[in-house]
């Protein structure tokens, strides 16, 4: 009687091991980290150009005209 | 042999008691039950925008700055005295529309919990809760949709990306984006759901009309003339245009809700906060104002316009009191602009002929055969149907342009009419302001985390610095 309690006991709990090792199966849930830091990275915008002649000189004039009728 | 059965008893026994050992226990902290309780996650917003620090549901100074500096053009940058932190494009304000995309979804996130844990039916306060969580959501997906879809193409709307709609608390969610017309439409049904609880207890703020409101400006984003005209015609029964002392008192007070305003921030500012939103007018005066700007209003206008007056000193600093909410001369601009596209001209001219007699003193209407060709230093060529922009067309949006000034308008005025792109300078260097720039990237944390996430078009590569 307590040899076919102590086997039934340990069937339950080769069953209930084999039952919690596939739940482990998906360890990684956590989303994976980045390489590198979210904060120190941005999306390349155009680049800033040296103005050309003709745009220069279209800032001088607002500069010019702003310094001559600014009290 | 008993010892042993004990053993593997106390052995099961041990792993049926787990269940919930590892749960969060929150210490200190409430889990709401009650409507009261749960109140605190909406007051948490409005006391956000009543002292002035939401960034992103109404906006405050500093988010007015930063757009209309760097995202609009009327401000001259070449003009920048030392020592201002102001963005110069487009891409300077990028980067921050991060954080207001978290904010907006953080504010989702709390009406969401609202709208689906709270049991409480019936009450009082339940039902006020309820139709400002729905605002809430609504006003925050709004905001989103201006910033991270691309203007609205009429006839397009199931092609054109939406936003990730999340109607529920769920940690675990990684939704797409949806369509547009599946945001428009997720949008329209909150708004109509808070109007449904009849809210009109101001210490909410979302209040019936200020809800009415939003769905005007919902309306007139999307282009529905027919659904919008009735609403902005609505509210501008219950609260008429002022003029002369009554708009200039309206319009120099800072802090409170004055006049024919719905919704203003900074309503309950501290003493202390004063000082900061003081600082920024500081901060904006070492930007001069754009002649472009100045030249909107006629030589005969920069005498007799009391706008004129209020917005800019002889400097060029804009000296306008920030205003961040909903006041009743919009949906006057609304008006006009719907019955121009409602194909009533007329109409359309009588109604921003209204608009310029409650300015501009001494006031003869303007007739068709009057109106001035748009201006050449106008960037806007097309009107948001996408035609040519007309003598009266331009005359509505230089209005709009000029009433509106200071108020975060002007850059999604851009957007929604062609989405021009011009260049600024600032020490030499000239920046192009694009077309794609109009639209905000999605977050790259989202992008990384939610496989499938669509970006919007322009942003792809990444950089470190």
């Amino acid at each position: 009687m307590k040899t076919s309690l102590i086997r039934i006991l340990q069937g339950g709990l080769i069953l209930l091991g084999l039952a919690l090792c596939p739940a482990c199966e998906d360890i990684n849930e956590v989303p994976p980290r980045p390489e590198s830091s979210i904060a120190s990275r941005r999306y390349k915008l155009p680049d800033p150009v040296v103005l050309n002649a003709e745009e220069a000189e279209i800032i001088r004039k607002i500069q010019q005209e702003f310094q001559e009728n600014i009290p | 042999m008993k010892t042993k059965t004990c053993l593997y008893l106390a052995v099961l026994l041990l792993t049926l008691s787990c269940q919930e050992f590892l749960n969060i226990k929150p210490y200190g902290k409430t889990i709401p039950k009650t409507a009261e309780e749960f109140s605190a996650l909406i007051h948490k917003h409005l006391n956000d925008i009543e002292n002035g620090s939401d960034r992103a549901l109404v906006g405050n100074a500093s988010r007015w700055i930063s757009l209309d500096t760097g995202c609009g053009n009327d401000f001259e940058n070449c003009l920048t005295s030392g020592g201002a932190r102001l963005p110069i494009y487009m891409g300077d304000v990028i980067g921050g529309s991060q954080d207001i995309y978290s904010n907006l979804y953080q504010a989702i996130r709390d009406c969401n919990i609202v709208l689906n844990e709270m049991e409480e039916k019936g009450s009082l306060l339940s039902d006020k809760l309820r139709a400002t969580a729905h605002a809430l959501r609504g006003v925050a997906y709004f905001q989103l949709l201006r910033m991270f879809c691309e203007a609205p193409e009429a006839g397009n709307f199931d092609q054109q990306n939406g936003l990730s709609l999340i109607l529920s608390f769920d940690m675990e969610a990684r939704t797409l984006r949806s369509s547009l017309q599946q945001s428009i439409d997720q949008i329209e049904d909150d708004f109509r759901k808070s109007l449904s609880y009849q809210l009109e207890d101001p210490v909410f703020l979302f209040t019936q009309d200020v809800v009415k409101g939003y769905m005007a400006r919902l309306y007139f984003w999307t282009e529905a003339w027919e659904q919008v005209l009735p609403l902005a015609q609505e509210l501008l029964k219950k609260y008429p245009l002022l003029e002369g002392e009554a708009y200039e008192k309206m319009m120099t007070t800072a802090f409170d809700r004055t006049g024919n305003q719905l919704l203003k921030s900074y309503s309950a500012i501290s003493s202390s906060n004063r000082n900061d939103l003081n600082s920024f007018n500081s901060s904006l005066s070492k930007r001069p104002v754009s002649r472009r700007f100045l030249d909107s209003f006629s030589a005969e206008e920069k005498n007799n316009d009391i706008r004129y007056k209020l917005w800019v000193n002889p400097q060029r600093q804009a000296i306008k009191s920030f205003f961040c909410g909903m006041r009743t001369a919009e949906f006057k601009l609304i008006e006009a602009e719907c019955l121009y596209h409602l194909q009533r001209p007329e109409a359309a001219l009588q109604s921003i002929n209204e608009l310029r007699a409650k300015r501009i003193g001494s006031y003869t209407p303007l007739t068709e055969a009057e109106l001035p060709p748009p201006a050449d230093t106008e960037i806007i060529r097309t009107d948001a149907s996408e035609r040519e922009l007309s003598p009266l067309m331009a005359l509505i949006l230089r209005e709009r342009r000029k009433e509106l000034f200071l108020e975060g308008d002007r850059f999604f005025e851009q957007k929604r009419n062609g989405s021009p792109e011009y260049w600024t300078a600032h020490n030499g260097l000239k920046y192009t302001n694009r077309k794609f720039m109009y639209t905000f990237p999605i977050p790259i944390q989202d992008i990384e985390t939610v496989k499938g996430l669509q970006q919007n078009p322009g942003y792809k590569d990444l950089i470190s610095y």
